[in-house]
């Protein structure tokens, strides 16, 4: 008897432990959620609650032994370490702490996980430094998880452009990061497509053909006639749209509405695909979009800041490299911006000021931003011992360095035929604004996931346009439930 | 009396010796899984930094799933959606997968082919099960990209771009294809086993009473192979529906339309970043369920139909 009981227990068990394996993960992380006891910060996404408050105390010092940072990708820290490492102590160690911004990876299982018990981790593991990008720096601005750039003892912010500035600010106007990199997002255009198409390569010749959005669509229609696409992908255009919105994805009482500047993305973007003027199929982050800036793309024209000529343009550095220009296009925008921000409970506030400030302030440091050359490989957060095979120049954010370049007669891009970038970037990044009521603590859901089920929606995997916002909608009741629609 | 005590002594060993096993699984597996059942019944999940609950609120998480206009639905059964897929998906890569492993299995042990070079075929046909699942999906996904090399042989030979992750019929294929490819070397060499333990002479009988290779397989070979077919079938059934690295990695989690997400994808959705351990905790229990349901039924169809000759053997003999 006592066997067929356990035989039988041993069948259960087994058959348990198959079909349980995926429940393991489900509530063995559960553990781990808790410790946010001390977090803070805002439960709807819209409005912030009080936690901000202007007495709050917060845990800086200065006695760690190693530097933690989070980071999500290798370019800041190329950056990092090919330029403002060697003004830290020589003994002070460097540690990384990563996870990829996809899917909000970086939010939700790296910071949102450490930072509010940071005061409490161990020495070693305070996260003494994390990055941030405009789609989520209001959550952690309007926290008590990163401290205010004065109390890091940073004074001086005269060189900063003003929406860097806003946009790190909390809800008792203290600014709480820094970016090392202003993005003024621009058009950028293929030399030789824009010679056969319009005449000219030009930049002012262009920019007076496509400063309205009628002429860019009729520039589209021109291209299409000479067998070439306007854009690549019909997503393209999305934050040339949405960056300049003067409406919130959502409503005082938590409700998702489509803001004009989405509608009018989307409907322009719907008649390019009906008249062939664009590729339905090739995604924005696509090896189909990335072909088409090769030598033997057909894409007329893309919209990014100086990152996107690095990292967004796929072998364009190595083929196409000097046959584009820029120039403001139709709507002059922004696009990302990496925030340094210092986390609460930091014991190593000293070499956090060192490093802001040298990005923002040391003009060496912004001189050799601005250049983008000599930079230290880096690959998985570790120096691969080798030199950077491409040169990263930056849009930096230091007004002073902006004008010198500006008016230096010498400087241009090589990627764009020698033209004078930050000179042209220059005149406009002033006019960039940035009103905190506008944007939500997920505008990552809403500046990528949207733009990406709509994407769907052209490539054809989903049937029409309801399809594919209800198909955002279940993906927006993952991130927050209690929105509405 | 002594002897007496000296058996019981031993049966304590039996039980000391597995008793790691026990622990083990109570604090690894049973645990996690009651507690799965227990917080599928509040509402808890994270929100930014803050944790929402656990607040109880019955089986709220359940009706969720299938309300249609549910934050989870709106307007499609997304867990019907993502079971039928999953079973789809599975069928797709199952059934040739039996068949074929099957032919194979016969093929390899027969004692009249006497194939050469049995190992190096053997080693070669398990090979894609020691790749992982991600790897093989992202091969795939470069594979069959629009610029991928398959469409460029297409171009090459004057086709159009052929989108296979646009289409659901294209997209569920290469889920099954992987699959198939990756368990079918697993499959053939427990069904040899299963072929090599059934009694030599029974196949020389059968040989020497002249029956045809189509004979002995239904006769000798399928009845005494149903123990281990019962077990490939359930081990397959169980590893089906919890599909998921080949589908996320491949179609990112169910395109096109939903139609290629499984129980699992749609489960890693509501857990893997936003951790929402309620809904997560209402589809895991679901899945429980379902994988307990179907593994009886296959269990009680494959079983019972030849138990019954085997009992008249018996009886014969």
């Amino acid at each position: 008897m006592k066997k067929r009981i356990l035989a039988a227990m041993i069948a259960a068990a087994t058959v348990l432990s198959l079909a349980g394996c995926k429940d393991d993960t489900t509530s063995g992380n559960s553990g781990d959620s808790n410790n946010s006891g001390s977090g803070s910060g805002n439960s709807g996404a819209n409005s912030g609650d009080n936690s901000g408050a202007s007495d709050f105390q917060y845990t800086t010092s200065n006695d760690g032994k190693t530097l933690v940072i989070a980071v999500w990708n290798d370019e800041w820290i190329e950056f990092f370490e090919s330029y403002v490492r060697d003004k830290l102590p020589a003994d002070l160690n460097v540690k990384y702490v990563q996870k990829t911004n996809d899917g909000a990876a970086y939010q939700l299982e790296l910071l949102d996980q450490k930072l509010p018990g940071n005061v409490d981790a161990s020495a070693d593991d305070k996260i003494d430094l994390f990055l941030a990008e405009a789609d989520y720096i209001k959550k952690y601005a309007w926290s008590n998880l990163s401290v205010p750039i004065d109390k890091v003892g940073i004074t001086d912010t005269s060189n900063c452009y003003q929406y860097t500035l806003d946009a790190a600010k909390d809800q008792n106007g203290a600014i709480k990061g820094l970016s090392h990199q202003a993005c003024p997002s621009a058009m950028i255009i293929r030399r030789s497509i824009a010679r056969d198409v319009l005449g000219t390569d030009d930049p002012d010749e262009l920019q007076s053909k496509l400063d309205t959005w009628e002429k860019y669509e009729d520039v589209a229609k021109q291209c299409k006639d000479k067998g070439y696409y306007m854009t690549a992908s019909p997503v393209e255009t999305y934050r040339a749209f949405a960056n300049n919105s003067n409406q919130s994805y959502l409503t005082a009482d938590n409700k998702f509405v489509p803001t004009d500047a989405f509608n009018n993305w989307f409907d322009q973007a719907q008649k390019f695909v009906d008249n062939g003027y664009v590729i339905p199929t090739a995604e924005l982050w696509s090896d189909e979009k990335n072909a088409q800036m090769g030598k033997d793309g057909k894409m007329f024209c893309c919209f990014g800041p100086t990152w996107y000529f690095s990292f967004s343009m796929g072998t364009a550095q190595a083929e196409t490299n000097g046959d584009w220009v820029l120039i403001p296009g139709p709507a002059p925008h922004f696009w990302g911006g990496t925030w340094m921000m210092c986390a609460n409970g930091t014991d190593n506030v000293d070499a956090v000021k060192t490093i802001m400030d040298a990005f923002i302030n040391d003009e060496e440091v912004v001189t050799k931003l601005v250049e983008g050359k000599d930079l230290k490989e880096v690959s998985n957060q570790a120096l691969t011992g080798n030199p950077r095979s491409q040169d990263n120049p930056q849009f930096p954010n230091n007004k002073k360095i902006v004008e010198k370049f500006a008016n230096d007669a010498s400087y241009g891009n090589p990627f764009l035929g020698s033209q004078n970038d930050i000179k042209l970037l220059g005149e406009f990044v002033n006019d960039i604004k940035w009103d905190s009521s506008l944007h939500t603590t997920i505008d990552q859901t809403f500046n990528e996931t949207l733009p990406n089920d709509m994407e769907q929606y052209f490539a054809g995997k989903l049937k029409d346009k309801d399809a594919a916002l209800n198909q955002f909608y279940t993906d927006l009741g993952k991130v927050d439930p209690s929105i509405t629609h | 009396m002594n002897k007496k005590h000296k058996l019981v002594s031993y049966a304590k060993w039996g039980y000391i010796f597995i008793a790691p096993f026990f622990i083990v699984y109570a604090v690894a597996t049973l645990v996690p899984l009651l507690s799965t059942f227990y917080y599928s019944l509040f509402e808890y999940r994270v929100q930014g930094f803050n944790v929402v609950g656990p607040n109880f609120v019955g089986l709220d998480n359940y009706k969720m799933l299938f309300d249609k206009t549910s934050f989870i639905n709106n307007g499609q059964l997304q867990i019907l959606q993502s079971f039928k897929n999953t079973m789809i998906m599975w069928v797709m890569g199952a059934v040739p997968q039996f068949v074929f492993s099957l032919l194979l299995a016969v093929i390899f042990t027969s004692a009249r082919l006497r194939i050469k070079g049995q190992r190096f075929f053997k080693t070669v046909i398990y090979m894609p099960n020691l790749i992982m699942a991600a790897s093989f999906a992202m091969l795939f996904f470069v594979l069959f990209g629009a610029v991928g090399p398959i469409n460029q042989i297409i171009a090459q030979t004057g086709g159009e771009t052929v989108y296979f992750f646009n289409q659901t019929w294209t997209a569920r294929t290469l889920v099954a294809f992987i699959n198939f490819l990756m368990w079918f070397g697993n499959t053939t060499i427990l069904l040899m086993a299963g072929i090599m333990g059934i009694d030599q002479s029974l196949f020389e009988a059968a040989s020497i009473d002249g029956a045809t290779s189509i004979q002995v397989f239904g006769k000798i070979t399928m009845p005494l192979l149903m123990p281990i077919l019962v077990y490939v079938a359930i081990t397959s059934l169980i590893g089906g529906l919890q599909m998921f690295d080949v589908p996320q990695i491949l179609t990112n989690g169910g395109e096109p339309a939903g139609t290629c997400s499984t129980l699992i994808t749609m489960l890693n959705g509501y857990i893997s970043t936003t951790k929402n351990y309620g809904v997560a905790g209402a589809i895991s229990v679901l899945v429980f369920i379902v994988t307990g349901v179907l593994s009886f039924i296959v269990y009680k169809t494959m079983v019972t139909s030849p138990d019954k000759p085997k009992k008249k053997a018996k009886k014969g003999v």
